[in-house]
C-alpha cells in the first residue's frame, strides 16, 4: 500500500513541477527567454532553466509530497500575487486518492511479477488525464485578464495541523521551513472562479480550477 | 471530504515556505547576463 501511495506521490509531484513552470510561463511571472521548450506528457511544454528558481520549485515539492503521500494535501495552490503580496490568481489543484480498498490493480501489460506500482512512468490513463491539464493550463491565459506588472508567486498547501508533522524532516533536510500563511496572502476579495479541468482516475482525483480576483490593478 | 479522516480538534491549516522564490527582477538581471556572456563566447 506505502508503494501505490509512493507511486501516487510521484506522479502528482511530478505533475505539479511541470504545471508550476507552465503556469509561470503562462502568466508571464518571469521573462518569457528563462523558458525552454520540452515534452512532457507528449506535448511541448515551457521549463525554466533558471537554477534558483528551479531549484525553488523543487525544494518546495519535495516537502509537499510527503502530505500528498499521506493524503493529507487537500489542495496546493500556486498563487499569484502583486506588488503589494495580495493574491491575484490562485491555480487550485484539489488533490484526493480513493480509500484504499477501492484501488484496482493496474493493466496487465503494468506489472512485472509482484512489483505492481513500480513503475517510472504513470499509467497511459493518468498520463493522458495528466496531459490534458497541461494543455488546459497552457490555454488558460484565453480566459484570464492580465496580471499587472512587478508579480511574484508562491505556493501554498491546505492541510490539518497533525499532518504537519510529516513534513518537518524534509524541511530540516532541505533547510526549506515552511510557515503558516498570513490572512493577507490567503484572502482574496470576490474571486471568479474558472474550472479548468477534473480527472478521475483508480489512484487519483485532482480538480483544477482558477480563482481570479475581480480588480487586478 | 469523507475521504479523509479529521480528529476532532485538528485544525485546518494553509502553509508556504517562508522562503520566497527568485523575484522577477532579480531573474530578468540574469538573463541579460546570460545573453551577454553567449554574445561574448559567439565572439571569441
Amino acid at each position: 500500500m506505502e508503494n501505490k501511495q509512493r507511486m501516487v506521490a510521484d506522479i502528482l509531484c511530478e505533475f505539479l513541477e511541470v504545471a508550476i513552470h507552465l503556469i509561470l510561463y503562462v502568466r508571464e511571472v518571469y521573462p518569457s527567454g528563462i523558458f525552454q521548450k520540452k515534452r512532457k506528457y507528449n506535448v511541448p511544454v515551457q521549463m525554466s532553466c533558471h537554477p534558483e528558481l528551479n531549484q525553488y520549485i523543487q525544494d518546495t515539492l519535495h516537502c509537499v509530497k510527503p502530505l500528498i503521500e499521506k493524503n493529507d494535501a487537500e489542495k496546493v495552490a500556486v498563487v499569484i500575487m502583486d506588488k503589494e503580496h495580495h493574491p491575484v490568481e490562485r491555480f487550485v489543484f484539489e488533490i484526493s486518492q480513493p480509500p484504499p480498498l477501492s484501488i484496482s490493480p493496474p493493466p496487465a501489460e503494468h506489472q512485472v511479477g509482484i512489483f505492481v506500482f513500480e513503475i517510472s512512468q504513470p499509467p497511459p490513463a493518468e498520463h493522458q488525464l495528466l496531459r490534458a491539464f497541461i494543455l488546459k493550463i497552457s490555454v488558460c491565459d484565453a480566459v484570464l485578464n492580465n496580471n499587472p506588472p512587478g508579480c511574484s508567486f508562491t505556493v501554498l498547501v491546505h492541510t490539518r495541523e497533525a499532518a504537519t508533522r510529516n513534513m518537518e524532516k524534509v524541511q530540516v533536510i532541505k533547510d526549506f521551513p515552511w510557515i503558516v500563511a498570513d490572512e493577507q496572502e490567503v484572502y482574496m476579495p470576490e474571486p471568479r472562479l474558472i474550472p479548468l479541468k477534473t480527472m478521475t482516475s483508480d489512484i487519483v482525483k485532482m480538480q483544477l480550477y482558477v480563482e481570479e480576483r475581480a480588480q487586478k490593478t | 471530504d469523507g475521504q479523509r479522516s479529521e480528529p476532532v480538534g485538528d485544525q485546518k491549516m494553509v502553509l508556504m515556505p517562508c522562503r520566497s522564490p527568485p523575484s522577477p527582477h532579480s531573474v530578468r538581471l540574469w538573463l541579460e547576463a546570460r545573453k551577454q556572456y553567449q554574445r561574448l563566447q559567439r565572439g571569441k
